[in-house]
Order: structure tokens, then sequence, then C-alpha cells
């Protein structure tokens, strides 16, 4: 455990971040975003305020990344945490030696762009939720029914620095199937810089009641519109090409673990499930595409299956050869290894779930907007989702010149009677 | 209300400048520079040529007392030259870096150049070339590369402190051992070591005891984190 007293203050980094340093680049950032709009301005002073009152709640995000002789580490860094006005392209790159996180405010958008060496969706949004309350505090608008969030004044638990695979590993000697392959679109790349987010906006009722109508969740339903359009997509090959390439099309949907397995952590804490379906078995409707994924997302989250992960992902970390081998031949390896993981799916779909800070905090907010780290040069498109009130909103995340995949998603619901809006994200 | 016209937030009354980008409130021109960052710590043109003057002045004076004590006392100019040669050479570099806009690399360059002409020219007035070629200008070439990577090294480095020290005792040890190599190159055509490698000894052990006190106690770096596995 880290020794959080003294000032030498240092982290190992979670199991599931030791393979971002290795892959990072300024295109692959694997940097995300959670955006809130309100409905008013944001007023400056009391941000500026809000941001120095939490500065010093999170010091498990107040570090930047340094490399040692086996792994990198985090290393405690002074200074205040950077409040920028929001100008430029979302989820760039942060230089060395800068901290992982940033503050960004526009107009009536406050947005916090983590790392995902520091935290995943989850730690990310709670930083937010705390520092969104601590500004209408300072803006001194009362709220009546606060949601559970850090207060600014506490010290943090140790339990929130923990690294939760480590703690829920339990070794299991089930040896790992191997995925094959899925598909990828064809789109080329854009020129550097090459990530553009396209964000649309819904009425939540309307697909709530389209996906009930079918017996499932917003996820399941999303994530089966997202296989429905790269279905599309692959059918529209030509010939020759729609026979070489893979036939398996394959989503990634983040699971948020802390569900699962009780946890305080703030640092990542998700592993995913792979929904598939497998074209060399002939077209599929939409609804048996809902029926396919349905069944299986009930199959892989569970938790015995959710162990044998963590076991291979955190046996792998303390495998006796893997830990004495110096760092820079570990990045190679890790890089390699991020290469052919991200080859098993054809796209993702990570869903924050729906957002509520309580009645009072509800009513000066309009919406929150997940933007998922710039996709790799094999995966090119990705999906965040956030709902709140009576909307959803999805953000699509493309490194490619074509917007086509978006265009079969979207145009799917709105044949389906949802009304779908593209706003400016 | 006040906006940015920039970022869109609301300021305050009081708020001359958006504290988040920069940017003059209640106007559309930008002030390029962004309010946090910080003044720069270099001299102005004008404080770079009174400084100039200053050191001008002190240096000119020096060398026409040396020369001038040395004429008077033994009726020729002998011990003068190495004062004077000193002199010459500060005098070209703090031109060079008072003067000169380019990098600091080009600035060493031009500082070099000019004193070793310099330097020539004082040794041939003086009596014929004897020592400006074989061993001032090699020693200055030295001595200019070793400041040079010190002074890189200074400006690379994240954490200042007492490492910084140990840099100039190391810089300053691999500079003794050269001079005494090109002095015994000079004489005997041979390369000897002798009290240079002292120096280095002690130097060494100095720097030794600079850098594990920084690294290891004032910054309280433990070997753990970077060599946990």
């Amino acid at each position: 455990m880290p020794n959080i007293q003294t000032n030498d203050f240092w982290l190992r980094l979670d199991n599931a971040a030791k393979i971002y340093p290795a892959i990072k680049d300024k295109e692959l950032t694997s940097v995300f975003r959670v955006a809130v709009v309100l409905k008013d301005r944001v007023k400056v002073k009391a941000m500026l305020e809000a941001v120095n009152e939490i500065e010093n709640r999170f010091p498990y995000y107040k570090v930047t990344l340094k490399a040692g002789f086996f792994w990198y580490y985090l290393e405690q860094q002074q200074g205040p945490i950077p409040v920028e006005a929001d100008l430029q392209t979302p989820c760039r790159a942060f230089k060395k030696r800068e901290l992982m996180f940033r503050i960004l405010v526009k107009e009536n958008k406050i947005s916090v762009e983590f790392s995902h060496i520091l935290t995943d969706g989850t730690g990310a949004f709670e930083f937010l939720k705390t520092l969104l309350l601590v500004y209408f505090e300072k803006c001194c608008i009362p709220l009546a029914d606060k949601p559970v969030f850090y207060d600014p004044g506490e010290k943090p638990a140790p339990e929130e620095y923990e690294d939760a695979y480590s703690r829920y590993f339990k070794k299991i000697d089930a040896p790992h199937i191997k995925t094959p392959g899925a598909f990828h679109v064809p789109f080329s790349l854009k020129g550097k810089p090459r990530f553009s987010v396209l964000t649309a906006i819904m009425p939540i009722a309307q697909l709530s009641q389209k996906a009930k109508a079918l017996g499932v969740s917003l996820t399941v339903y999303l994530t089966a519109v997202y296989l429905h359009a790269l279905q599309q997509i692959h059918e529209q090959q030509p010939r020759l090409k729609k026979n070489i390439n893979r036939k398996i099309l394959r989503i990634e949907v983040p699971l948020n673990l802390r569900k699962l397995y009780p946890t305080q952590t703030m640092r990542n804490f998700s592993l995913y499930i792979l929904p598939q379906i497998d074209l060399r078995l002939g077209h599929y409707t939409f609804e048996e595409i809902v029926k396919t994924v349905y069944h299986q997302m009930q199959l892989e989250t569970d938790q015995k299956l959710i162990n044998k992960m963590i076991s291979r992902n955190v046996g792998g970390e303390r495998n006796t050869l893997v830990r004495n081998i110096p760092l820079f031949l570990k990045s190679l390896f890790l890089s390699r290894l991020y290469i052919i993981s991200t080859k098993q799916y054809s796209g993702v779909v990570t869903n924050l779930g729906k957002i509520d800070l309580g009645t009072a905090a509800n009513h000066l907010i309009e919406q929150f907007i997940f933007i998922a780290p710039p996709p790799n040069k094999v995966l090119r498109v990705n999906c965040g989702v956030a709902g709140f009130g009576d909307n959803l909103v999805l953000s699509f995340g493309n490194i490619t010149t074509s917007k086509e995949l978006e265009r079969y998603f979207l145009t799917f619901l709105t044949h389906q009677g949802i009304a779908v809006k593209i706003i400016n994200s | 209300m006040k906006y940015c016209n920039n970022c869109g937030v609301i300021l305050e009354d009081d708020m001359q400048i958006c504290p988040l980008c920069g940017y003059e409130a209640g106007t559309n021109s930008a002030s390029p520079e962004p309010v946090v960052s910080q003044p720069a710590a270099t001299l102005t043109r004008q404080q770079k040529k009174l400084v100039w003057e200053i050191v001008s002045l002190v240096l000119i004076s020096s060398i026409i007392a040396a020369l001038l004590i040395n004429l008077i006392v033994n009726k020729t100019i002998s011990w003068s030259e190495y004062p004077v040669a000193v002199c010459l050479t500060i005098f070209s570099y703090v031109s060079f870096f008072a003067f000169w806009s380019g990098s600091s690399a080009a600035r060493m360059l031009g500082g070099f150049i000019t004193s070793a002409v310099l330097l020539l020219l004082l040794d041939t007035f003086t009596g014929g070339l004897s020592w400006a070629a074989t061993i001032a200008i090699p020693v200055l070439l030295v001595a200019s590369l070793i400041t040079a990577i010190f002074l890189s090294i200074t400006r690379h480095t994240v954490s200042k402190g007492v490492n910084l020290i140990a840099y100039a005792f190391i810089g300053s040890a691999v500079l003794c051992v050269a001079i005494e190599g090109i002095l015994s190159f000079c004489h005997t055509r041979t390369i000897r070591l002798e009290w240079s490698l002292i120096v280095c000894l002690c130097v060494l052990l100095v720097a030794i005891a600079l850098l594990f006190l920084h690294f290891r106690l004032k910054k309280g770096r433990s070997l753990e984190k970077t060599f946990h596995r």
C-alpha cells in the first residue's frame, strides 16, 4: 500500500492502467471526457473557488506519470489543478510532467478530462459531481436533496486509493479461450489531428419504450443498434472485400465492476463484455440481434467469468517473468497486447448510465455528455452514452473521413420514430 | 452581467481579463498573453546594454592598470599578458550575450571565436606566438564546451537543487583534467595526468554526496518506487 501520510507519496498503476503508458501518443491519447451542460453560464469566480476547495480531496489524481525500472508509477505533483477555457479539440493528450486530468470551461459547459491511467468513467464522473455540487454551493444556490458526494473537507478513505482488481484477485487455473478477430469499419483515416466527435441527443422515454417493448435495457438496445449498423456496412462492401474481411461483429461494452464487487476505489475498476453476431451464419434481423445480445450479456456478466478475467489480467501482472523484465521491453510487449486485444472487437458502446443529482441540482442542468477516449487505428469509431433527465446523449468518437456508421446508427433510430437531434459538442 | 467574449463564462464586475483564457473583458480584442503566465526573468535590451557598459568599463580599466603596472615595474609586457587575456575573453563573451539575439549555442560560439582571435592577436603583439594556439585556445574550447553542457543540463533538469552544484563540480573536475592534459601535451608531447586525478577523486566524492542528498534525502525519493516490481 502507498504511504499516504509522508511527502514520499507514490502509487503503483492499477491493473487496467498498466497498458496505457505503453500505447498512448498524441493521437491515441487514452483521455476521455465527462461534461455537464448547465442551464446558465458558468460563473468563473465561483468555479475557481470550487476547484480550489476540492483541490486536496482527490490526492490520487494530483499525480504525474514516472517511469521506474520495471513499471511506471504515479508520483505526487504539487501545484494547482489546471482550469482552462475549453477552446480546443476534446480529449487532447497530456504533456510529460503535466497532471493527467484537466478541468475545462466554456459558456455553460464544465468538462473534466481524465487519462485512463488515473481512473475510469465512474471515477471521473464522481469527481465532476463533487466539483459541480461545490460550484453550486459557491454560487450560493441552496440544494435541498444532494446526492452522496465527496465532502471536500473530509480526508480521502484509504480504500479510494486501492487497486480493486488486486483486492479481488483469486487464482483461477482455467485456460483462456482465444477470441477470433472481428470486423472493422473499412473507412480511411483522417489527416492529423484525426479525432472528431459527433454528438446526438434524443428523448430517453422514446428509446426506453422501444427497448422495453423488446424486454431489454437501453445498453442492450444501443449495442444492438450498433451491431445492426455494422452489419449494414459489412453488407455494403464490394463482394471481394466482403469475402476477405472478417465476418464476426463484436462490440466491447465496458462494465462497472463496483456494482459486483464492493469497493470505494476511485481508480480504474471496470472490465468489459463482448457481445457478438457472426455473419457467416447469415443476415440478422434487428430483433434477432437484440435477442442474442441480451442473452450474451446476461451470460457474460456472470461473476465467475469476471473472476476469471480478473485472474488472467492480474495473474499476468504478477507473473515472475513479466515482473522482472525492464520497462522498455514490457512496454513493447504491452503495446502489442493492446493491438491484439482491440482486434477482437469492432466497436465500443460505453454507457455512463442514467445520471441523477437530486431534484434541486437536476433543475440547474441541461445534460451530460460522455466522450470515450479516441479510438485507435484498428477500431476507428466508438460511442459514449450518458443519460440525464429526459434525454440521452450519444457521442461518436471518430478518426476516419466517413460518418457512415453514425448515419446508419442514427437513421435507424429515426426510422424507429425516435426524435434524434445533432448538437454541437 | 459581464461575459468573456471568447470562452463565454460570466466574469465578476471587477475582472478586466478572463482568468480562464486571458481575453480582455467586454471587448473582442484578445490580449495574447494569458494572465497566468509568469513574467520573463530575462533582462530588457536597455538593461543588457547598461550591464555591458559597466562590465566593459571595469575590464578596460583592469587591462590598462595591469599593462601600466607591468610596464612601470618591469619595463616590458610580461605577466600582464595573462590578466589582459582573461579580460579580453570575458569581454567577448559578455558582448555576444548582450547584443546577439541568436540561441545560446550561437552566442557561445561567437564569444569563443572572437576571444580566440583576440588571444591570437594579443599573443602576436607581445613577443610572437607562444601560448595562444597551443594552450589558451584549447583550454578555452574545453571550458566553453563544458559550460554549454552544464547550461543545457541545468535547463532540462526538473528539480533544481544541490544536484546542480554537483554537476558544476563534475564539470570543473573534467576541466582540470583537460587543462593538465593540454599542458603536459604542450610541454612533453605526451599526456600525463597527476594532480588533476586527485582533484577528480575529491570532487567526485563531494558530487556523489550532493547527489545523494538531493535525490534520496531532500526529495524523500525512495528507491522502492523506481525499482518496484
